[in-house]
């Protein structure tokens, strides 16, 4: 058996040297006579065009440093995410403790009511985060020039949509809505609701910049209506589905952390990256700038919080100390560098931390 | 319920874009922030501003039509390193219902800078 498992191992590991050697030294040369001319390569220019759009007004503002740069990061993301995949696949087969330990964090069977008292209160807290869309998505007609439609709008039409339109997508997703909260039909609505909600953001998205705001909060859009056709008749499966929105908030706070870590490095962990964005955001905070031992210690609290942010979903007596941090991380962001909101998603989200047993949960008090 | 099928869906939306370095909606790269500030090419600024009469001048304000400010900012530099400038000058411009107007493309190289007029536009 462990003789079974070296040898995967042992191939595992010359799969991965040879992909890097490919990447390397087939991938590397072409990548750099592009960035020398790429006027000479018409066709890769569509290819290029269609995966990274951002490359015409990229290739004006930097250097083919940048770019080589890139690449290289993907190599290494590459080998990376495959070390870190076959070293759990490793320790998952190999010790039952970890294995154990990974199914005590899941919420094992959740009260079918307080399934539902949490899918009323997280769809609320849908129409109050999207209560202008509507108006938004209207206003945006003035500026249907500029837009450059994201992934999967671009299959469904190439300009902005009609006025009738966005009043049907509209009326369909809060009538979905209503439907849900007042408990009156479950899970189509809930399936409405999230393709009517991806619709709309798209559409916001789609002016050639990506907002983070609702990166956490789609997680809990895209996953609840499977936790809603559970509930009921499968507690089970519903633990699980509570347990990936609870994966995926804290994955977003990790990737967060990780890209800084990987992207800037030393400069997030000296506080250099934190007094530029001091310097370049409008607000009243700037005396901060004078010390710097402050800017320091503010920016690693803040990796800190981000890379290990998704202990708090293994280690449940590590919760209130990580959403207290995530609250003051999110309100920090507002105070000093005037970017997000004091009722950010990313803080509503902690709803599907809370305990079941939390007060306004309390299913004996509301039903 | 395909539980594996669905975790393993659930962390490719979010390895992918991690490895290409790109977001993928719905999916993100979660690079906010993370890029250093080293250069004084981040730290440009662009405006349109609109000329009334010589004495009335107004910078183009896209949040009251509702393009969130952040975004205009971007879609401005995107425009400006395009050679497409033009073609914001003239979005502006129909937004504004008042005619003999001017309007400008300005670019700070940074905070202090003098603006730089990139082109104009005369409606």
């Amino acid at each position: 058996m462990k003789k079974a498992r070296f040898k995967l191992l042992a191939l595992s590991v010359l799969i991965l040297l040879l992909i890097n050697l490919i990447l390397i030294y087939f991938l590397q040369p072409i990548i750099i006579e592009y960035l020398s001319d790429n006027k000479a390569f018409p066709t890769i220019n569509n290819l290029v065009n269609l995966v990274y759009p951002r490359f015409l007004v990229e290739s004006q503002r930097f250097s083919s440093d940048f770019f080589l740069d890139k690449f290289h990061q993907i190599i290494f993301r590459i080998d990376l995410v495959y070390l870190f995949t076959i070293a759990a696949y490793y320790i998952y087969k190999s010790k039952n403790s970890f294995s154990d330990f990974l199914s005590n964090a899941k919420p094992s069977s959740p009260d079918s009511k307080y399934i539902q008292i949490l899918s009323v209160v997280f769809y609320v807290g849908c129409v109050v985060y999207t209560y202008d869309w509507y108006i938004i998505l209207l206003q945006l007609q003035s500026f249907a020039l500029l837009y450059k439609p994201v992934s999967f709008l671009n299959l469904f039409q190439s300009s902005y949509p009609s006025n009738i339109v966005i009043h049907i997508i509209c009326i369909a997703y809060y009538i979905s809505l209503g439907l849900v909260i007042f408990q009156k039909r479950k899970f189509i609505p809930s399936i409405i609701i999230a393709l009517c909600f991806f619709y709309q953001l798209g559409l916001q998205q789609s002016f050639e910049k990506i907002d983070h705001t609702y990166a956490s909060f789609g997680y809990g859009v895209l996953l609840m209506p499977i936790a809603l056709y559970y509930n009921g008749k499968n507690q089970k499966a519903v633990g699980e589905i509570l347990f990936l929105i609870q994966l995926a908030i804290g994955l977003c706070y990790f990737f967060s952390g990780l890209e800084k870590v990987l992207v800037s490095g030393i400069h997030w962990f000296n506080g250099d990256n934190f007094e530029a964005h001091l310097r370049l955001h409008d607000t009243n905070f700037k005396f901060l700038l004078n010390h710097k031992w402050l800017i320091m210690l503010l920016a690693n609290c803040a990796i800190f919080l981000q890379v290990f942010f998704i202990t708090s979903i293994f280690f449940k007596k590590l919760r209130i100390i990580f959403i207290s941090g995530g609250i003051l991380f999110h309100w920090g962001t507002v105070i000093l560098l005037g970017v997000g909101s004091f009722y950010s998603p990313w803080i509503f989200m902690y709803i599907f931390l809370l305990n079941e047993k939390t007060s306004i949960f309390n299913t004996k008090k509301f039903l | 319920m395909n539980s594996n099928l669905l975790k393993t869906t659930v962390f490719l939306t979010f390895i992918i874009p991690f490895i290409l370095q790109k977001s993928i909606f719905p999916f993100y790269r979660f690079g906010m922030f993370a890029e250093p500030v080293v250069n004084q090419i981040q730290t440009e600024k662009f405006e349109v501003l609109i000329e009334y009469t010589k004495q009335k001048k107004e910078v183009f304000n896209a949040q009251e039509r509702g393009l969130y400010e952040s975004i205009f900012s971007y879609l401005m530099r995107n425009y400006y390193y395009r050679k497409q400038t033009q073609d914001i000058l003239q979005i502006a411009a129909d937004q504004i219902p008042e005619e003999n107007i001017k309007l400008y493309f300005l670019r700070y190289s940074d905070e202090n800078a003098q603006a730089d007029t990139v082109s104009s536009l005369t409606k």
